[in-house]
């Protein structure tokens, strides 16, 4: 059962370019909801093939297509956890362009799994909206429809979760 | 804030994990080039500053030009007659409702007061009074967008008093004596102003962001404008939301912001931080009060426990004010007398407090529970001796008082709470809403005029219902000072009279419903978890009502089935349930049961019954079911992506269904379909009840910002 039904109205888009400019997005999400790459390309490939083969049921009342998607990687990310518990991957190393130097690629790659570590001890809420904001790069105001809190909500409680990080940040440099 | 650690995490994805997956997708179906996409959005263009400023020239220019002329005294807006030319509402023309009426002043946000002006910034705009006659109506000077004055601010420019405003993406200054408009000051449309203050020469207006102007660039805007040239002198995007404004009252160019990073001091001439600046706990975000002292030399800003005095000069504590260790005050306001003796302080949780500055001590004791509640807004009297202060309490009244004893002068209540609860009476032309003040408002839809208003004497009203034929309206509620109050309260529809309360002071009801025949009243007792009934008008005053069953956890509703032989309670934490109305024997009409339910409504001739489920966060589900037969017909399109599903309700002969979804969407489906007919939202406006007229030709929202809307399709 599922009540988000039927196509309401449908405009044709250059699905090239949704997906060259939302899929980086998605990706970086799920980097920062699951923190491991490979895990993160597993869920965005998920997270596609769900859009895609459920297409018919984006209605015109969607605020945007990233609201849509994002929500159904929320969804993704959900059922990852319900299957088994989150872990830290702590070498969970990003890839880096060819023009980095070998110190800032190895300073890079620390940075990450210690934050990958730090993102590992928030509660799932602040965790996700830190995915949506930085890995998803969506607004508050996006969020908010993502997550149905209010946009004060998200903009009070990313505020207070991205200073705990930044303190703790600090402190374990 | 300094985000760089987390914004540095972000990298691109493997190039061929990203061709494999378009690849997969491709083969997943060949036309990839039709993912459905419905709606466009014009891309908002950021204006150069010279643009916005010529822009800001011309449109004072124009506006003074035109001298509008002030909207004329009036607490409501009247459209008499309106109700007659509606059409009824259908599957067919449903997709046209629009917002036909509004009722009420909204709620108040904020004060100021200066000479014979006090200003008042609420949902509609800003309300005049005149400081000798509060008790007269005040005047409205309007905003263009939806207009919520969180600040007003007021100042003497010239002879003139100037009254500034944030409307949206503008900041409107008026001659706050004539009513025109002597300015709007933007800087694009992206911006959302939510603070202002002028400056007390006239010649500064400072706008700044607060939590709506979030966005993904983390800044938010601080602006000076120049008001006689509309320039923009001072220019700064702060990592923190912008709580407060304050110009310093001596050094005219200095002025202060507090931030949830701080309170910060700024040169508004020379586009500067003029070197101060004092760092907040984080915790103290719903702290926003900040005022300068009358010599300029200190500034006062809150704190989580209280407030700190901090000297611009030598930047230096001055003193720190405990409010309460204990109970987190939430202070909302802080104002200095004009001499500079006193300090008085707002808070939700301790209403108004006065500190002397010169003993160091309190002159009137902050008091949890005391006779201010919920103070949003203060500001003390500005002519000498100034003895008297203004507060805004609950959102609805303007209080006048003497500070040293805290003797109320006169108490105005001209705007209205958020709205908790509401019902539409019988004869559709009545409503009742019960707002966070504890008052009943009873209004006239085809007038626009309150019939009446009752104080409940409770802090919060819990539910509030007509009887069937409309004779009588019933209340439930809690008192301010515990979880407990006194029943059921039913008083006279037309009068407002009470006419009994049944059950005890130690009853705390939550959910009301009268059965369709009108003589049983069925209560949901929160205290003791059990749903009991009493036939109303035959009871004694005090009467408990009689234990018709237990439920096992707490629950969200509770109704009558068409034919009022059955209960129905929802609870997110078990099944829908069922009860024999009149044994109180648990029922199960369908099988499989149909977990977590949140709301749940009945159509008219009984045959049909729509669900709203939340099976978990964020998924919610509402389904139309055929009763007789105990099966699902088929869920309702809609999307949602929250979990918030309210109101339920079916339109009179049963061919359509409505509810609020998201908090702030009204929404209307075919019921013969499922099919989305209209969806109306509006960011700033949350709803909170929805009424389907008797007659079929309109839908009536209470919402949180203290207004009554009526939805119909005019003729």
């Amino acid at each position: 059962m599922d009540a988000r039904l039927h196509i309401v109205g449908t405009l044709a888009v250059d699905w090239d370019a949704v997906y060259w400019d939302t899929m980086p997005r998605v990706y970086n999400f799920f980097r920062y909801r699951v923190g491991d790459d490979q895990l993160a390309e597993d869920l965005t490939a998920n997270t596609f093939m769900k859009a895609w083969r459920a297409r018919d049921r984006y209605l015109n009342d969607v605020a945007a297509f990233s609201t849509w998607l994002f929500s159904i990687a929320q969804n993704v990310a959900v059922d990852h956890y319900r299957r088994r518990k989150p872990e830290v991957s702590l070498d969970a190393l990003p890839d880096l362009s060819d023009d980095n130097s070998i110190e800032e690629m190895i300073e890079r790659r620390a940075d990450s799994a210690r934050l990958n570590v730090l993102l590992n001890r928030l509660p799932p809420r602040e965790r996700e909206l830190i995915a949506l904001k930085y890995g998803a790069e969506l607004t508050n105001r996006a969020i908010a429809q993502v997550t149905g809190m209010s946009e004060t909500n998200v903009g009070s409680t990313l505020h207070r979760t991205i200073q705990k990080l930044r303190q703790q940040w600090d402190e374990t440099a | 804030m300094n985000d760089d650690f987390l914004q540095k995490h972000r990298q691109a994805p493997d190039k061929a994990f990203a061709d494999d997956l378009y690849r997969q997708l491709q083969e997943e179906n060949e036309d990839m080039t039709a993912l459905p996409m419905t709606r466009t959005y014009a891309r908002r263009v950021r204006f150069p500053l010279g643009a916005a400023a010529l822009f800001a020239l011309l449109l004072v220019g124009v506006l003074l030009a035109l001298r509008p002329q002030f909207t004329p005294p009036t607490l409501t807006q009247i459209d008499t007659g309106f109700l007659d030319t509606l059409q009824p509402i259908t599957a067919e023309n449903a997709g046209e409702l629009t917002q036909i009426a509004q009722l009420g002043n909204g709620r108040a946000f904020d004060v100021d007061w200066q000479g014979d002006v006090i200003a008042v910034g609420g949902a509609l705009g800003v309300w005049l009074y005149d400081s000798t006659h509060v008790t007269e109506a005040p005047r409205l000077l309007a905003g263009q967008q939806t207009m919520y004055a969180r600040r007003v601010s007021l100042t003497w420019s010239q002879m003139n008093p100037l009254v500034a405003a944030p409307d949206g993406s503008t900041i409107r200054v008026w001659n706050a004596e004539t009513g025109e408009e002597v300015g709007a000051f933007s800087d694009g449309d992206d911006k959302h102003w939510d603070v202002v203050a002028i400056s007390p020469d006239g010649r500064y207006i400072a706008g700044g962001e607060g939590m709506l102007g979030y966005e993904i660039a983390q800044r938010w805007a601080l602006r000076v404008w120049e008001v006689e040239t509309g320039e923009i002198t001072f220019i700064r995007n702060l990592q923190n939301p912008i709580l407060n404004l304050d110009f310093n009252p001596l050094r005219l160019y200095q002025f202060a912001a507090q931030t949830f990073g701080g309170t910060w001091v700024f040169n508004a001439e020379e586009n500067d931080f003029a070197g101060i600046s004092y760092p907040q706990s984080p915790a103290t975000n719903l702290d926003v009060g900040l005022d300068y002292s009358p010599n300029g030399e200190t500034l006062a800003f809150g704190i989580e426990n209280g407030v700190i005095l901090w000297n611009v000069e030598t930047r230096q504590v001055e003193q720190e004010i405990v409010v309460s260790d204990d109970t987190t005050p939430y202070i909302t306001d802080l104002a200095f007398s004009v001499d500079g003796a006193y300090l008085a302080i707002a808070s939700r949780n301790f209403g108004v407090s006065v500190w002397n500055l010169l003993t160091q001590s309190w002159s009137y004791e902050p008091q949890q529970g005391g006779s201010f509640r919920d103070v949003s807004a203060l500001v003390f009297d500005t002519r000498l001796p100034s003895s008297q202060l203004v507060s805004i309490e609950t959102g609805s009244t303007l209080r006048q008082f003497a500070f040293l004893s805290g003797r109320t002068v006169t108490k105005q209540r001209d705007f209205t709470s958020p709205i908790m609860v509401a019902d539409l009476n019988a004869d559709d032309r009545t409503v009742a809403v019960g707002g966070m003040d504890g008052y009943i408002d009873v209004w006239n839809l085809e007038t626009g005029r309150e019939i009446y208003s009752v104080d409940s004497g409770l802090a919060n009203l819990t539910d509030l219902a007509f009887t069937p034929n409309g004779s009588v309206l019933a209340y439930s509620g809690r008192s301010a000072a515990q979880w407990n109050n006194a029943g059921v309260s039913f008083i006279s529809a037309d009068t407002g009279e009470e006419v009994r309360r049944l059950g005890s002071s130690t009853d705390y009801f939550y959910r009301l419903a009268f059965s369709p025949d009108g003589e049983t009243l069925a209560a949901y007792n929160g205290f003791d978890d059990d749903v009991e009934t009493w036939a109303w008008a035959e009871a004694n005053d005090g009467a408990a009502g009689t234990v018709l069953f237990d439920t096992p956890v707490s629950i969200d509703e509770l109704g009558y089935n068409a034919d009022g032989s059955l209960i129905t309670v929802t609870s997110y934490n078990t099944d829908l349930a069922f009860y024999d109305a009149a044994t109180g024997e648990r029922q199960t009409p369908f099988n499989p049961p149909i977990p977590r339910a949140i709301d749940v409504t009945y159509s008219p001739d009984g045959s049909r019954m729509v669900v709203a489920q939340r099976l978990a966060t964020y998924t919610s589900y509402i389904t139309l079911y055929d009763v007789e037969a105990g099966a699902m017909l088929f869920p309702l399109q809609y999307t949602t992506n929250t979990d918030l599903v309210s109101n339920l309700t079916f339109s009179p002969d049963g061919s359509l269904i409505a509810a609020i979804v998201d908090e702030n969407r009204l929404h209307v489906w075919d019921a013969a379909t499922g099919a989305l007919l209209f969806d109306h939202g509006d960011e700033y406006i949350l709803n909170n009840q929805l009424m389907f007229s008797r007659d079929g030709r309109m839908i009536v929202t209470a919402d949180w910002d203290g207004l009554i809307r009526v939805w119909g399709i005019p003729e």
